[in-house]
């Protein structure tokens, strides 16, 4: 990570070699597939639980509105009222501003059409409560044939570190890859698809 | 089955299914309804969860819709806000 930011922009090779995972490679392959049409798929479906939507645009240094929480996700699992319906602001102002801020770039790229893949250390950015993750967020942007558009978030929760663990870097030697084409943000991280019990979408 | 013959629930999830088909986001519904029930199959679903479902996904679809000029049916059951289908 660079010293200026928690983000850290990843190639899109690690996606389509299947370094990202196989629900990331997913994904991008059906959105290449599709062109970017949004078509429905029973596949797609089945991945949904671990999307976000959000609508096509923001201001600038700031995230979009989201429309759709799958059930597991990282925002569903630490914003878990955030999409109440009577939730009495909107769901992305449970973000705090930082955090917001710091992730903000990603979406105007892929506003413009192009797909987005990052990695995050969040430290405390995220607020009281919820823990210090590294975070994978593959963007990309799909649009129905009638011009409905959406982006799509990806966030694969990497590893959660313990705060104490922040200036302790041996305790996560164990995680390492020694390939030596993985990213170094990657170093410290488990892979995303060894996260999960298989499988399961 | 005349329009009398529904709930107000089961007209309310008609409605949301026709304009998600018209305004081509299915996907939407199909999303939702895998997020609550394990399954994209509405037809199997019961009443009650058919009204849980169009609670879930209204804001979605309807808040994409209007925007594309879909002007809400008050339907027989009174006026709808459309403000209340905006996220």
């Amino acid at each position: 990570m660079s010293k200026n930011t928690f983000v850290e922009p990843l190639p899109l090779s690690n996606v389509e070699n299947g370094m990202a995972g196989e629900r990331a490679q997913f994904l991008l392959n059906t959105w290449k597939e599709n062109r970017g049409v949004m078509i429905r798929d029973s596949r797609m479906t089945k991945l949904s639980p671990w999307l976000l939507l959000t609508l096509p645009s923001a201001n600038p240094g700031d995230v979009p509105t989201i429309t759709f929480a799958g059930k597991e996700t990282t925002f569903r699992r630490f914003f878990p009222h955030a999409l109440d319906p009577d939730a009495q602001k909107p769901a992305t102002s449970f973000l705090p501003q930082v955090y917001r801020k710091g992730v903000a770039d990603g979406y105007q790229t892929v506003f413009k059409g192009d797909p987005w893949l990052d990695i995050q250390r969040t430290g405390n950015r995220l607020g009281a409560g919820v823990p210090d993750m590294t975070l994978q967020r593959l963007l990309v942007r799909f649009e129905t044939r009638s011009g409905i558009v959406r982006i799509f978030c990806l966030m694969e929760l990497l590893e959660i570190h313990e705060r104490r663990d922040l200036s302790d870097r041996t305790r996560h030697q164990r995680y390492c890859r020694q390939k030596s084409d993985w990213h170094p943000a990657y170093q410290a991280t488990a892979r995303p698809s060894a996260m999960h019990d298989g499988n399961i979408w | 089955m005349s329009v009398q013959e529904f709930t107000k629930e089961q007209l309310e999830f008609l409605e949301l299914f026709e304009i998600a088909a018209r305004y081509d986001c299915l996907y939407l519904l199909d999303f939702h309804c895998f997020n609550m029930f394990n399954h994209d199959q509405t037809s199997l679903l019961t009443d009650t969860e058919r009204a849980e479902l169009a609670v879930e996904a209204r804001g979605d679809i309807f808040a994409e819709a209007i925007q594309r000029g879909f002007q809400p049916n008050p339907g027989p059951f009174g006026q709808i806000d459309e403000q209340e289908y905006l996220c």
